[in-house]
């Protein structure tokens, strides 16, 4: 039996804990917003936050999660609020076909955290998620303006 | 075929309506035929045309008729029918339109309204008539109750921002106010046509402006076409709530892992399934056989299926399977293998000559000069960010499939007589595709769902992982290319004699074939069995790098600058017939000089061409024509000592016609230009045993954003052309612009693919 928080809500699992993350927020939590890319850590497509710092979540195991806290895309909005990373994706149209950029967004908001004010370097060693689609200097721009936004209050 | 039953009332609204997710049944020209009644109401149950619903608070929703993977069609097509409507954009909300098709009486597939599938950057070169049209005649609905509810003339009324506006005096009024209205208005002369080319269209005909129907605005008329607008669906994207097709679910669906016979055309020989029904969760195997018998070409992959309720019991059970393979007849294929026997293809009587022009053995006897080369592209898979998936359910006398795909027409085209289920009882939901490049268009894996549903009664969805995309893909065709060309006293280019042996077509027409005056194509036919099958601009994703980087070392090789080069070779602005696919019209299809120095000239102008770069730098241009649109790309470049290469800045200019978003036009070209530096960086598909052993980003990364050039700087030519698609434009000049700038920063000429350590020598 293994409880946590997933995006505020407390959630019980006593499933396989052999069994990713991933798979409990797609289809137990049905929380879709996490993709699947690679299964194996090397896309980003499936990040997420736990206890506040970004994971790939195709790579846990549930069996590590006892009393997490777990925050998902759909956990970004607060209050109905986009988080300012959401706002510059949107305001840099960054998306093409879409699929990778919530596990690029989460992977950003933390990478805020650690670096509020990043140079393009920075980004460069720190960002690793693909984009199948290429849309890397709109994340890049948008990076930058979530920055901002954040720095002036959003 | 089956025949569907009766047309019913309820079912002609729900196709006209448009919201309806049937695929249904019906002689639409009938209900037009008669005469009378011809008003929106009738027509298309309330909606003012296929695509246009006005909403009483005055929010205007559009249909997006065509699945978006990422080209952004889904803001696109709404903004062109949004255009002649003079809608409110940021009042306009977009609703994703199923496949809307009927049976004729002969029992072939008509589309309705407009072309639904994806591919070939066809998708705004098709659309855009038709929907302006549907958009003109909303406008025109709108306009005809306003005149007569405001006892205003249509002369003296305007609109613009969903508003229509009395002219003498400036009083707006909502377009909603008008709505029950026009709903009744009859159009005389409104009618429908059958339109035949790559697909059967059955289209809506509007009268003209002069015969009391509507009129289609003009170049620069409207305040929504070529306005940069941001994606209609970024706010779902960022909040995780937009739906892929991987997202959909049907009520109580099984999740199917299949583990397919890994070789090309070998299958399961025998297996033990014991150990996978132990797995918590795994509800049944089922073999899966070759399910196309009488097709000769690669269909599905043979294999074994586990049935659970979670895609991690599914994938668990299928790591318990055990199975014994036939490997098939094909195990002699390797990579080097391949590589070999597109060498001995070429001698072989199988190879074809596709045109001749001139005398070419004569030129090459005359010419001053001849240079000729060899050049070689391995096999590159798609890797769409959204794994492949598809969820079917096939009940008694109904079926329901959800998933991504390009041709969505085809679920219910295809599988009807196969499942002996009537074609207006196919629901087909078609969830954002995350990403395509030309592999879900294929239906291999709708086979796969049909086939398992069918078996178990119930809904499945079979689910690929990473490793079953790349490894049961159709991928791009690896090729050998020869080119030779002949240049005269004057250093004029006089001898073209190009080959190709690839499995697949051979895409060499246009520039520079078309105008030099001997030529010959020559095509090869390698025994390869690897399965192949489109990829972002197909053949031209390779052919583009051949042709381009062959002009550049003509180039130097007769010491003149590459960019005064082409444009010579280029000559005086004439339009060439082209004989290769485009998505334009037929009688658009052409290839044109200018067309072609235009974007030559406007990407070297933007880049600075000529201009002197600093030590270990270089530049590089190229230019290509892809299915009607054409496209100049600069790469600036440095290398490292060790071999590092950087690029710095890509610039590029492109002409597809009027730009309808030019925002969206943008990403498309970073895009294409992204996907051109992962395959030149990493595409690299292997081979043993007549299988493919890559198999996830592990083993073939892709570009991450280190790798980004730190300048994206693209241009449009303002084009009074129909627009012509850029989904596929910027890639095939991308390549050999980068190897041409790596060339200019290292005198290393890059004639194989990928680029590997070739510049740490
Ligand atoms: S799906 Fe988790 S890193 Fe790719
Ligand atoms: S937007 Fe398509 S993979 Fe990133």
């Amino acid at each position: 039996m293994i409880d946590l928080t997933v995006n505020g809500n407390r959630m019980v699992f006593d499933g396989d804990d052999e069994m990713p993350l991933l798979w409990y927020l797609r289809e137990d939590a049905k929380l879709h917003g996490t993709k699947f890319g690679c299964g194996i850590g090397q896309c980003g497509a499936c990040t997420v936050h736990v206890d506040g710092q970004a994971f790939r979540s195709c790579v846990i195991p549930m069996r590590g999660l006892k009393g997490a806290q777990i925050t998902t895309i759909e956990g970004l909005v607060k209050m109905d609020e986009l988080h300012a990373v959401q706002k510059a994706w949107i305001e840099e149209d960054v998306a093409q076909c879409g699929y990778c950029q919530a596990g690029q967004i989460m992977a950003t908001v933390d990478l805020l955290k650690k670096y509020p004010n990043p140079t393009d370097q920075e980004i460069d060693e720190n960002h690793t998620n693909l984009c199948r689609c290429g849309t890397y200097d709109r994340i890049r721009k948008a990076i930058h303006r979530a920055a901002d936004l954040m720095k002036a209050g959003n | 075929m089956v025949i569907s039953k009766s047309i019913s009332r309820r079912h002609a609204l729900k196709v006209f309506g448009g919201t309806g997710a049937l695929i249904v049944c019906v002689p639409m020209g009938s209900l037009f035929a008669q005469g009378k009644g011809q008003n929106a109401e009738d027509l298309f149950g309330g909606k003012l045309g296929p695509f246009v619903q006005i909403n009483p608070d005055n929010t205007i929703t559009i249909g997006a008729p065509i699945p978006d993977m990422g080209t952004g069609v889904s803001t696109s097509l709404p903004m062109i029918v949004a255009n002649e409507l003079d809608a409110d954009w940021n009042g306009v909300n977009i609703e994703t339109l199923p496949p809307s098709q009927y049976l004729n009486e002969k029992g072939e597939p008509i589309l309705n309204y407009v072309l639904q599938s994806t591919g070939g950057s066809w998708s705004v070169a098709k659309a855009w008539q038709p929907l302006r049209e549907c958009g003109a005649l909303a406008r025109h609905l709108i306009l005809c109750a306003a005149a007569k509810a405001l006892s205003v003339s249509i002369k003296g009324l305007a609109t613009k921002n969903s508003h229509v506006i009395i002219k003498s005096n400036g009083n707006k009024y909502p377009y909603s106010q008008f709505l029950e209205a026009a709903k009744k208005i009859k159009v005389p002369g409104l009618g429908r046509k059958i339109y035949r080319g790559d697909n059967v269209v059955n289209r809506i005909v509007l009268p003209t402006a002069a015969e009391g129907g509507p009129t289609i605005k003009a170049k620069g008329e409207g305040d929504i076409i070529g306005r940069g607008k941001g994606l209609k669906a970024a706010h779902d994207i960022v909040t995780g709530k937009m739906e892929f097709g991987i997202d959909k679910r049907i009520e109580n669906q099984l999740y199917a892992q299949i583990e397919r016979c890994p070789h090309y055309f070998g299958d399961v020989k025998s297996f033990d399934a014991l150990d996978a029904l132990k797995i918590k969760g795994v509800v049944d195997v089922i073999q899966v056989p070759n399910l196309d018998e009488e097709g000769t070409s690669k269909f599905n992959s043979p294999g074994v299926a586990v049935l659970a309720e979670s895609f991690w019991a599914a994938k668990k059970g299928r790591d318990a399977l055990k199975i014994v393979w036939n490997k098939g007849p094909n195990t002699q294929e390797t990579n080097a293998w391949h590589e070999q026997e597109l060498r001995n293809a070429i001698p072989r009587k199988t190879t074809r000559t596709l045109d001749e022009k001139g005398d070419i053995n004569a030129a090459f006897t005359a010419a001053a000069k001849t240079f000729e080369e060899e050049y070689e592209v391995p096999f590159w898979a798609h890797f769409c960010m959204e794994p492949i998936n598809c969820a079917v359910w096939v009940k008694e006398d109904e079926v329901i499939a959800k998933l991504s795909h390009q041709f969505p027409e085809r679920i219910a085209k295809d599988f009807s007589q196969k499942v002996d289920i009537p074609f207006d009882n196919f629901t087909v939901d078609i969830g954002r595709v995350g990403g395509g490049y030309g592999r879900k268009g294929k239906i291999d894996f709708v086979s796969e769902a049909f086939f398992l549903s069918q078996k178990t009664g119930r809904a499945v969805k079979v689910h690929w992982t990473r490793e079953d995309e790349v490894r049961h893909g159709f991928i791009n065709s690896s090729a050998l290319y020869r080119i030779k060309a002949g240049v005269d006293k004057e250093g004029k280019l006089v001898a073209w004699d190009a080959l190709a042996s690839r499995k697949g077509t051979a895409w060499l027409e246009g520039f520079p074939e078309t105008i030099v005056p001997h030529s010959r194509l020559r095509r090869s036919y390698p025994q390869i069995k690897a399965p192949t099958g489109a990829w972002r601009g197909p053949g031209h994703n390779t052919t583009g790098f051949v042709l381009e980087c062959m002009i550049d070392e003509i180039a130097i090789g007769l010491g003149l600058d590459p960019l005064d080069f082409r444009l010579e070779i280029l000559g005086e602005d004439k339009s060439y017939p082209y004989t290769g696919w485009t998505a334009v019209p037929v009688e658009n299809k052409v290839i044109s000089s200018s067309r072609m120095k235009g974007v030559l000239r406007l990407a070297a102008e933007k880049a600075g061409w000529g201009h002197k770069l600093p030590k270990g730098y270089g530049r590089g241009i190229a230019s290509c024509f892809t299915f009607g649109s054409y496209a100049a790309i600069v790469v600036d470049v440095s290398v490292d000592e060790d071999g590092k290469l950087n690029v710095h800045k890509v610039t590029g200019a492109a002409d597809c016609g009027l730009v309808i978003n030019p925002l969206g036009a943008k990403a498309q070209m970073e895009g294409g230009c992204m996907d051109g530096l992962s395959a030149v960086l990493y595409q690299d598909i292997q081979f043993k045993e007549g299988r493919i052993t890559t198999g996830n980003f592990n083993d073939i990364p892709l570009v991450r954003i280190d790798e980004c050039p730190k300048k994206f700087d693209f241009h449009f030519v303002d084009s009074d052309e129909i627009p012509s698609g850029l989904g596929e434009i910027a890639l095939p000049p991308f390549i050999p612009a980068l190897m041409n700038a790596i060339y200019d920063a290292t005198g290393k000429r890059i004639r194989k693919l990928p680029l590997g350590n070739q510049l740490k020598t």
